[in-house]
């Protein structure tokens, strides 16, 4: 073979191995990379699993130790890692920064204007880029004074955990959505460095906005505990005050009985002062009367005025006594317990009671009574004092109904409320009726309701049904309904067993 | 001739409680009571009787049914006029101004003043009729 033929095919294969190197090289870096990168996503799904089981904001400091050793995993050497959160708009960073043994350092908080190199990593981040720098070891020195004048930390020593700060140190800030993931290391990151701080920064973002997430369920669900507390509060509060009401209404009722007690009291002290008075002229006739020696028929006769007169002083004593007697069973409220009584007399008791109550109260009101006692109605077991209220109640309210029709209207109108007893199949029935205005649909819904009221604001307290209703039903197991309708007057009925 | 009184109030006591005070009276014939139990039974009497025998009508104001009040208008607007005085417990301005705007001659309050309403009754009755 002739020389330069032989040359020429040396230099050929020299080529070709070349070529061969240079493609078993590329193909190396190719396979590194792909190994690199399938190291990477196996750090992040390795993070994004632990992320993905944080249930509360503590959790985020499982997590963190985390990410620094995957960067050591992924072989990213670093003397110091960690986490800056930059406030939204900017004004301080909060940097939480740990050792390769995952040691944390203690947290800082930097205002934008505290120093430069604050301010590089605020702006940088706001513009979602990167920030690199690199510090000597008189930048460092400068830095753990500044931390040191700022009071921030004790001694560089403690900060720096003891350990002694390398020469140079080449700072990385990594931008993701909430701040910074910074890395300082000895050299230099290259850019498969930095991209693997990049993922790792991206994948932090997720574990911080649950953080953050949890941070908000939390302070409200502690918000929410805050406000039950504070309404349990105010509903105990609540509870004290209607009680306080359902006195007031019963002192007010109380106060309106006494009204017509004291008018009924009045009356028969009238006739015993008036019949005493008068015994005592007859007495001073009957002695005129002996002294003139009169025959005997004269001094029977004023005998017998006297002995009538005092009869009535005794009648109406007994009269004045009983009335007595039933107030003082109002005031203390009675015992509760249940007395026999003869229903019709009972009702009428009431009825004059209220009656007088209310003429009392309002000088002008007058009204037709008209009464229709069932014969066969008889005794039964109630409890007086309550049931007593009960009438007082309905009966004021039939009273007030037909007093204020009367104002109001121009014809002529015949205000009458009828009472009326009867013995049912099953019971006894009360039925007060009225001819007022009547009570519209709405209203009788919820006219049994506590505290609510027709009437305006401080005439009563709206609880007179609402306690009559309880009493009716649950402190003698009968019931009490309203039938009526506009124009027509309204009719409240009660029945009770037996 | 007696001076006839009409006496209403629907308290039957009443009735024995006026015999008594005005027994001198009744018994030297110089005063004769009448009596009603309600304003109807009043208007009644008033009927019957002739108004012009009757020198004074004294009302309970307070009654069931008809009150006095009613009454004194009622009769204020049949003449001839009697005169009638309201008797109440209840000394309230409101009564007394209804009291007045139907003319009424009086207005006593309970307990009666019994020497004063006799006084009143001879007074009304030499009033030229």
């Amino acid at each position: 073979m002739p020389q330069e033929q032989i040359d020429a095919l040396r230099s050929r294969n020299m080529e070709l191995e070349h070529l061969i190197d240079e493609r078993t090289t590329a193909l190396d870096e190719a396979h590194r990379r792909a190994r690199a990168a399938s190291a990477l996503q196996a750090s992040v799904n390795r993070l994004l699993a632990e992320i993905t089981s944080m249930h509360r904001s503590e959790d985020l400091q499982r997590i963190t130790p985390l990410i620094w050793r995957e960067l050591t995993t992924l072989g990213i050497p670093f003397f110091r890692c960690g986490a800056i959160i930059v406030e939204s708009s900017g004004a301080y960073i909060e940097v939480y920064l740990s050792t390769p043994e995952s040691k944390p350092l203690p947290a800082l908080k930097l205002n934008y204007g505290d120093h430069p190199i604050v301010q590089e990593t605020i702006d940088h981040w706001q513009r979602r880029e990167r920030y690199t720098a690199r510090w000597d070891a008189k930048g460092m020195q400068d830095w753990m004074l500044f931390l040191q004048d700022r009071g921030l930390i004790r001694t560089p020593e403690r900060y720096l955990n003891e350990e002694a700060p390398p020469p140079s140190l080449n700072l990385h800030a990594i931008p993701f959505a909430q701040g910074m993931l910074y890395v300082g290391c000895v050299d230099p990151l290259d850019d498969e460095g930095i991209a693997t701080v990049q993922a790792l920064a991206d994948t932090f973002a997720v574990a911080y906005a649950r953080y953050l997430d949890f941070h908000h369920l939390e302070a409200g669900s502690r918000e929410l505990e805050q406000a039950q507390k504070r309404l349990e509060q105010s509903d105990q509060a609540l509870k004290a005050i209607q009680q306080q009401l359902i006195h007031a209404e019963k002192m007010a009722s109380l106060g309106e009985m006494t009204a017509g007690i004291a008018h009924e009291i009045k009356n028969p002290l009238n006739f015993i002062n008036n019949f005493a008075e008068v015994n005592a002229e007859l007495a001073v006739e009957l002695q005129e009367a002996l002294d003139e020696a009169l025959p005997p028929e004269e001094l029977k006769a004023i005998l017998g005025d006297m002995a009538l007169n005092a009869q009535q002083i005794a009648k109406h004593g007994k009269r004045a006594d009983s009335i007595v007697r039933g107030m003082m069973q109002h005031a203390r409220g009675g015992t509760g317990e249940q007395e026999r009584v003869v229903l019709n007399t009972f009702v009428e008791e009431y009825l004059d009671l209220a009656y007088h109550g209310m003429r009392a109260r309002v000088p002008d009101f007058n009204v037709t009574l008209e009464r229709a006692f069932g014969e066969d109605v008889g005794e039964t077991d109630i409890v007086p004092q309550e049931l007593g209220r009960v009438l007082v109640n309905l009966l004021g309210n039939a009273f007030d109904a037909v007093y204020s029709k009367n104002k109001a209207s121009e014809a002529p109108y015949d205000p009458v409320v009828r009472v009326q007893t009867s013995r049912t199949g099953d019971g006894l029935e009360i039925r007060i009726a009225d001819n007022g205005p009547g009570i519209p649909q709405e209203i009788q819904a919820r006219i049994f309701e506590p505290f609510f009221t027709t009437k305006p604001t401080g005439s009563g307290t709206g609880l007179g049904l609402s306690l009559s209703y309880d009493i009716v039903t649950e402190g003698h197991g009968g019931t009490l309904a309203v039938e009526s309708a506009p124009g027509q007057g309204a009719t409240f009925i009660i029945t009770l067993p037996g | 001739m007696s001076l006839k009184v009409l006496v209403v109030d629907d308290e039957h006591d009443v009735e024995l409680l006026f015999r008594q005070r005005f027994r001198r009276e009744i018994r030297s014939g110089e005063i004769e009571l009448l009596f009603a139990f309600s304003g109807e039974e009043a208007l009644q009497l008033l009927e019957a009787q002739g108004k012009t025998d009757i020198v004074l009508v004294l009302s309970d104001i307070n009654m069931p049914g008809m009150t006095g009040l009613e009454l004194l208008c009622r009769i204020k607007d049949t003449p001839p006029p009697v005169p009638v005085c309201m008797m109440t417990a209840y000394g309230s301005e409101a009564y007394r101004k209804r009291a007045e705007e139907c003319a009424a001659d009086g207005y006593l309050t309970k307990p009666i003043d019994f020497k004063l309403l006799k006084d009143n009754i001879r007074t009304f009755a030499e009033r030229p009729a």
